[in-house]
């Protein structure tokens, strides 16, 4: 049987990420909510509530008709410290912007937490598009150590527009973490 | 509430529907959206990609020689049976058949040629990777031509005008005289008698008449790669949106059509799999066409990439003589994975309608209204979740299907290819 509950919960997380985003026109309005508020002599407490009240409201608005506005953009920073703060990763790929339905390559920059270049480390590949619940069209591998921390990442291939994640999982010298990128296509 | 209150709320709720992106959208195409309409043109389809294992690909002898093979009825154990049987160029290269039918029934619909140059998988499963390996397989598949490779080898050796158009680009075919060697008949794939004279054969000629099989897939490769979509009416609406002429806009699609368009880059998310001026991901999905109560008999990409990995023929393979490091599809596939199980490589969406139903991997759709309805309702599929009901209107399904009825259009195809040689 099919892991329905998986695909609500990964849903269900996209969802909470959002607030921040939806609110993007009712936010001010809020705000403007408690100014007037205020100007009626309001305590600071109450015209919060009723401008948290309006907030929500306003959210559902916003969900009812900015359809468009439906996940949060998430984080697409090609530079990121691993996990468990171990390492940092930096990306890159060899062709700008990242194609639709192409093959192409990476260069994967490790570094210790201090800049330290990391050769010589085991790193495997997976991803894919959290809110399909599929994973990566082809099998991306490191083939190739190219010194001073880079390594060349081949296969990598995105075959539909969207939301995508890569994740590294990396083993330097018996210290392991993972490291997760997203990407906006 | 106090009325105040109320009218803020109103008020508020007034400016976010106003200043909401739809809203701001109005009837044109935002930036964005313009982008995605250009990245769906056939504007944007990149020139014939190389094909590594084949060095003929794009020489106009090999074309004719194709060609010719195409069309030809004797290509077979039998003189009913050409490519051209099931991929009929007054049909979009199908055959308007739920299965396709030769000396037997195949498995699945034949598939449409135009634009496959594009694929890097061939066949629904992709247990193909080039266009001239793809080829080899009907021509020895018991359902199909039915020949044997020992067949092929005679067929080009005994007729004159095969011989000369075969070795002024592969070079000497083997000495074929010598029938204690080259048995008249004879294959890896053929009956149990067939078979064994190929096992009774050295390994070395086993090779050279693999070889001069190969390089019938390369003419053949080479003749379809000219099957090229030209422009549709949405193409040429695309054009007028980039050259900002709104008059032209509006005669090339209607009201219809353009609503249609909308819903398939956004509300029916079509473009998740049809995407790419071909509108194909030329990847693998399972889209839950088979009774949703079982698991599927038909395994799709599960059992393509096995059959792929153990291909002779394949981009790696004795016979291909490309680049291993211009085999990256291969290099890098898929092979394991739930995403595979009953997956079905997307089809393109060019000359859908002209090219008649039935559709999808199993013919089991008769009409493109069935297909959206599929769509709509995405069902359960007990493996992937890929699909969400779309909650289509009536309207909505009548535009969608005027809009796929904008992408018909004549193939950039030199005519004299779509008729049999000499006609």
């Amino acid at each position: 049987m099919i892991d329905k509950t998986r695909v609500t919960d990964i849903r269900e997380t996209g969802t909470r990420d959002v607030p921040r985003d939806e609110t993007l026109c009712p936010s001010p309005i809020a705000l403007q909510t408690a100014a007037i508020d205020r100007r009626h002599g309001k305590s600071a407490q109450e015209s919060l509530f009723q401008a948290s009240s309006a907030f929500f409201i306003l959210a559902l608005i916003g969900l009812l008709f900015v359809t468009d506005l439906r996940a949060a953009d998430p984080d697409t920073a090609t530079n990121r410290t691993s996990d468990n703060g171990h390492f940092v990763v930096v990306i890159e790929s060899r062709v700008e912007p990242i194609p639709l339905n192409s093959l192409h390559a990476w260069v994967v920059s490790l570094n210790t937490a201090d800049g330290t270049p990391v050769d010589d480390a085991a790193i495997d590949v997976d991803g894919g598009m959290p809110m399909h619940n599929h994973g990566l069209p082809t099998a991306p591998r490191i083939t190739e150590a190219l010194g001073d921390g880079k390594y060349l990442l081949e296969g990598v291939k995105f075959q539909m527009p969207g939301h995508w994640t890569v994740t590294f999982g990396i083993d330097a010298d018996g210290t392991t973490d993972s490291v997760t990128f997203n990407l906006m296509l | 509430m106090s009325r105040s209150r109320r009218t803020v709320l109103a008020l508020s709720a007034a400016l976010c529907i106003a200043f909401s992106p739809s809203a701001l959208a109005g009837d044109k195409w935002t930036d964005e959206e313009i982008r995605v309409l250009q990245s769906l043109s056939i504007d944007a389809l990149p020139p014939l990609p190389a094909s590594p294992g084949n060095p003929v690909a794009d020489d106009p002898d090999a074309v004719a020689f194709g060609h010719r093979l195409f069309f030809d009825r004797e290509l077979g154990s039998t003189d009913a049976v050409a490519c051209v049987t099931c991929h009929q160029p007054d049909r979009g290269f199908r055959d308007g058949l739920a299965r396709g039918r030769a000396i037997g029934e195949t498995r699945r619909r034949t598939m449409n040629l135009v634009g496959v140059a594009w694929s890097p998988w061939l066949f629904w499963d992709g247990r193909r990777d080039s266009l001239w390996a793809q080829a080899l397989e009907p021509l020895e598949h018991p359902a199909e031509h039915g020949g044997t490779r020992l067949g092929y080898l005679h067929l080009i050796a005994n007729d004159a005008d095969y011989r000369i158009r075969y070795e002024s680009l592969f070079g000497a075919l083997p000495d074929t005289t010598d029938r204690a060697r080259f048995p008249l008949s004879g294959g890896p794939l053929g009956t149990p008698e067939e078979r064994a004279v190929w096992q009774a054969m050295s390994s070395a000629d086993q090779h050279q008449v693999s070889t001069v099989f190969a390089n019938l897939g390369r003419v053949l490769e080479a003749y379809q790669r000219r099957l090229v979509p030209g422009a549709a009416p949405f193409d040429r609406y695309v054009r007028a949106i980039v050259d900002a002429d709104s008059a032209d806009q509006q005669q090339i699609l209607d009201e219809r059509q353009v609503s249609g368009l909308k819903l398939f880059i956004d509300k029916a998310r079509c473009m998740h799999c049809h995407n790419g001026p071909l509108l194909t991901n030329n990847e693998f999905h399972n889209t839950g066409v088979f009774p949703s109560d079982r698991l599927p008999e038909d395994r799709g990409r599960v059992e393509g990439v096995k059959a792929l990995l153990d291909d002779e023929f394949n981009c790696l393979g004795k016979y291909s003589g490309a680049d291993p490091g211009a085999c990256g599809e291969l290099r890098f596939v898929k092979s394991s994975g739930i995403e595979l199980v009953a997956a079905f490589r997307t089809p393109s969406l060019r000359n859908i309608a002209s090219s008649g139903g039935p559709y999808m991997h199993d013919g089991s759709f008769a009409t493109l209204r069935d297909v959206l309805e599929h769509y709509d309702e995405a069902r359960a599929t007990l493996i992937s979740d890929d699909l969400e009901p779309l909650s289509l209107e009536e309207s909505q399904f009548v535009e969608l299907e005027a809009f796929l009825r904008a992408l018909d259009g004549p193939l950039a195809t030199d005519p004299s290819l779509l008729a049999p040689p000499g006609d």
